[in-house]
């Protein structure tokens, strides 16, 4: 079980770090094309912002996964000093139930409700002309992610294992 | 009635925090919790997804990856080392002479970019590790850098100002750029006259002292990674590419130095590094989005109009609303971000203000003055998140060592409201105003 | 019984359409008794259009100013109101919004969760720069700003401009810094944006028309008695007359306060920049859907 659980948190680390490595790499080829662009072309790139901001949004999103399963995001942890372990444990499988919950509902849920939307009426980018509904497809994706991390977290931290996973993959310190 | 959203989203909100919830999902939950009860639930979902994304759909908010990334760069690629040890023989002995350097970094960058957070994130970046090896606490540095960064929204060229200008109507943006460079520049005197005192006290590090011989030598070493500020600059103010753009310049910059040039980072790094800038993009990025979705639900719900309504009808007298003003504007701070606060109160205060003979000019400084301390504010604080991210420390340990910088910060908010002169005296003298 | 729409919109309130707005929501206060109320989000408080469009369809609002660069999201029609010179004159643009075409319009854009109870016709775009531009020949590599949308890059493409495309914040301080060399939009927006602080030109060429709409969601107008329906109907089409009117009072202040500025408005032949885009017109008519939609707008043009 947990020899299961660990194998799947290193898949869903590495698939997300890449995507994110590759996003962020593409980010910076798109923005300086759009310096060189307007020097080296006549007619400069139109397409380079809108394509930069929807990069933006899927690279954050992913990271913001990432971030759950290493338990970067930010958080004021007061009250973990002041618990003993069986305190600790319990105020753990909480907070992985209140993420949980916020990315089932509102990150797949309600992620799923505005992409089925968009692509009901067809809503088109100004620029690209690119289907609105696969710009919004990360926001269900990032939270299924966000789920399993929690998942995975919950079952370790019934199991008695050591919450928390090793950093994500490339993180060095 | 009309209080509950305000009531559930403030409760759900501290509850969250001091649990342990990571803020940016105690931002979304509590937003969910206040939405839900003046929209069904299934909707409430859905908008805050929306608000989410198109939240985080703003070309201006590239600057926050490639700063970051740009940062991870040159500390490991040495850049940053021949610059702290610049930095070091430079400013010689005087106490937090570092300190003092992130200040006026600051300044000078957020000054060209326009943004708190793109300074905090390109300083911050490159000076806390400067000021751990001169002997700062990181928390320490990382409060003289969150409570700097601001001080580029108040002096010219700044977003939030044509923001102001433009909803205000009619209010000459030049004359409120010109308005901005005093209140600016206190800002930052009286935040590197705190870290003087803190840092004489304590204390606490400083450059070392050198002959000549090493200062020209630490320059020379120091040249290719100058020039790095010389383009950004140079290419900013000479009209080759945006604030924004800029950051990606300066990863390229960084890149070809210390991957082709210096060879520093081998290019198996690379991914690491590119990981790296992704992990904290998404803890700061996503706080920003969801700070987004919780502005929608405290507009759509009336709350900020409902409290200041209450607020407002407390007295008539021109001190008290000036003061009451205030410290709406800081608690809403406290919560909301930058633009959309701009956005929901100026139509507000605005007309309050210029009932009591208030200038719009300075009406507008004191505005922005204000909600710059409240970037920089627990919980919820752009600029707090930037800093805490980029010198990897906790919010809960730099609440204490920000607390005299805040001091001096609302002693130069009081300043700047209590005398016009300081907003107003530059647009008259260049008579961009009368 | 009581019912209050929620219109949110992302003008300045000094906005010929926000004043508008206000006079509207007062007028329908007042036909229904204190029954129906329109309350209204100024500023882009509740996001910009595209996001307001997406929460009425959901039902979290009711109503935004639509204009035809996010309608065209929707429903691509929305693209002639884009195409260059295609209308002579605002009597022609008005025709086009009360007539046919409209209608035709309006009901697709029902099938996507909305339609407009009104249509706003507010001048022309031109170009600003700091020099003037008379023909194309005085556009070419000219930065421009640009919304961009695959009409307007064809427009500025043929008549030589380089379109940047600038977010609307940050485009005074980038004419400021010389990123890009200049803007187009009607002259209000020209001044109320405080553009005309760093670019001192306004060539008028009159490219194309600026049309805004009031947007409703079709949830919300289902939800509304007949009784309710007339009187919002009544006053949207007061708010057209008055939308004139405010319009061209602030066209003669804009005017005036471009010129106190010291800044010059350069009368444009128009001529040489409809045969620079005549190969777009070309393009669009051999498409037959969009020909359709074009030849309906020449239908209501003046003999
Ligand atoms: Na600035
Ligand atoms: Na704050």
């Amino acid at each position: 079980m947990l020899n299961f659980a660990r194998r799947t948190r290193r898949g869903l680390d590495l698939v997300l770090s890449t995507a994110c490595a590759l996003m962020m790499a593409a980010l910076v080829a798109c923005v300086t094309w759009q310096v060189l662009s307007r020097y080296v072309l006549a007619r400069p790139s139109t397409l380079t912002d809108e394509a930069s901001r929807f990069l933006l949004i899927w690279l954050v999103l992913a990271a913001a996964a990432l971030c759950t399963g290493a338990k970067r995001h930010l958080a004021i942890d007061l009250i973990v000093g002041v618990l003993g372990a069986r305190g600790r444990r319990w105020l753990e499988l909480y907070i992985d139930v209140a993420m949980t919950g916020f990315a089932f509902w509102v990150m797949l849920i309600g992620g799923l409700r505005m992409m089925s939307t968009a692509a009901g009426v067809g809503e088109l980018s100004p620029a690209m002309q690119l289907q609105m509904s696969y710009v919004y497809a990360i926001l269900p994706v990032s939270g299924a992610a966000i789920l399993a991390y929690c998942l995975l977290s919950i079952a370790e931290t019934l199991a008695g294992a050591t919450p928390g996973s090793a950093a994500a993959a490339g993180q060095g310190e | 009635m009309e209080n509950y959203p305000a009531l559930v989203l403030l409760f759900s909100f501290f509850f969250l925090v001091f649990t342990g919830v990571p803020i940016a999902f105690s931002l979304g939950i509590a937003a969910i919790a206040a939405g839900s009860m003046i929209l069904p639930p299934e909707i409430i979902l859905t908008i805050i997804s929306q608000r989410m994304v198109s939240g985080l759909d703003n070309f201006a908010l590239l600057a926050i990856p490639f700063f970051v990334l740009a940062g991870v760069l040159m500390n490991h690629g040495g850049i940053a080392a021949k610059l702290i040890r610049l930095a070091m023989v430079l400013v010689g002995r005087t106490p937090g002479s570092l300190g003092h350097v992130n200040v006026v970094a600051n300044m000078l960058f957020g000054s060209i970019s326009g943004s708190a957070t793109a300074a905090a994130a390109a300083v911050g970046g490159v000076m806390s590790p400067m000021q751990a090896r001169a002997g700062f606490p990181p928390t320490y540095s990382a409060a003289i850098n969150i409570s700097s960064c601001v001080s580029g929204l108040l002096i010219p060229p700044s977003n939030v100002m044509i923001i102001y200008a433009v909803t205000a109507g009619n209010l000459s943006i030049a004359a409120l750029f010109a308005a901005g460079y005093l209140p600016g520049f206190l800002l930052g005197l009286s935040l590197i006259a705190t870290g003087f005192a803190i840092s004489r006290a304590r204390g606490y590090g400083s450059g070392e002292r050198a002959g000549l011989g090493d200062i020209l030598r630490a320059l020379v070493e120091a040249i290719p990674s100058l020039l790095l500020i010389v383009v950004i600059i140079g290419g900013i103010l000479g009209g080759i590419f945006t604030a924004t753009e800029a950051s990606a310049v300066a990863v390229l910059y960084a890149l070809v130095l210390s991957v082709g040039i210096y060879r520093t980072i081998p290019l198996k790094q690379l991914p690491a590094v590119l990981v790296e800038a992704s992990v904290t993009t998404g803890i700061v990025l996503l706080l920003v989005s969801m700070s987004i979705a919780m502005s929608w639900v405290m507009t759509r719900a009336d709350i900020p109009q409902t409290i200041t309504a209450a607020l407002l009808s407390i007295s008539e007298n021109p001190l008290v609303l000036l003061l009451i003003i205030n410290l709406v504007l800081i608690v809403v701070g406290i919560f909301m971000d930058m633009t959309p606060a701009i956005l929901i109160f100026t139509p507000i205060f605005l007309p309050v203000a210029t009932s009591i003979g208030m200038d719009p000019l300075h009406f507008g400084i004191m505005m922005i003055f204000n909600l710059c301390i409240g970037l920089c504010t627990p919980p919820v604080g752009i600029a707090l998140f930037v800093g805490c991210s980029v010198a990897d420390v906790r919010v809960q340990h730099v609440v204490r060592p920000l607390l005299p910088f805040f001091g001096a910060m609302l002693l130069a908010l009081v300043l700047v409201t209590v005398l016009p002169q300081l907003s107003l005296a530059l647009p008259e003298f260049f008579g961009l105003y009368n | 019984a009581d019912v209050t729409l929620r219109l949110a919109h992302n003008l300045s309130q000094d906005h010929v359409l926000a004043k508008t707005f206000e006079a509207m929501a007062a007028e329908v206060e007042e036909l229904s008794d204190g029954e129906m109320h329109i309350k209204i989000y100024p500023n882009g408080q509740m996001g910009e259009t595209k996001d307001v469009m997406a929460m009425m369809q959901q039902g979290a609002m009711d109503m935004t100013k639509g204009f035809y660069g996010e309608l065209q999201a929707y429903e691509p029609s929305y693209f002639v109101f884009t195409v260059p010179y295609l209308f002579q004159d605002d009597a022609h643009l008005e025709r086009v919004l009360h007539g046919a075409l409209m209608e035709k319009l309006n009901e697709a854009s029902s099938k996507k969760g909305f339609f407009n109870l009104a249509g706003y016709a507010t001048g022309t775009r031109s170009f600003y720069a700091n020099k003037p531009i008379n023909t194309p020949e005085d556009l070419q590599g000219v930065k421009i700003r640009v919304l961009p949308t695959p009409t307007t890059n064809r427009t500025m493409e043929l008549l030589g401009a380089s379109p940047v495309p600038i977010p609307f914040g940050e485009t005074y301080t980038a004419i400021q810094q010389g990123v890009i060399d200049g803007g187009e939009n009607n002259i209000t927006t020209y001044v109320s944006t405080r553009q005309f602080e760093v670019a001192k030109v306004f060539s008028e060429d009159k490219h194309t028309v600026v049309v805004d709409f009031l947007t409703i969601s079709t949830k919300s107008w289902d939800r509304l008695t007949d009784a309710q329906k007339d009187i919002l109907l009544t006053a949207a089409r007061h708010s057209e007359e008055s939308a004139r009117e405010i319009y061209q009072e602030d066209v003669v202040a804009a005017r005036q306060a471009v010129l106190d500025a010291g800044n010059e408005i350069v009368e444009v032949d128009p001529a040489p920049f409809q045969a620079a885009v005549q190969p777009l017109i070309d393009e669009l008519m051999a498409d037959p859907a969009k020909a359709e939609l074009i030849e309906a707008v020449r239908a209501e043009a003046a003999e």
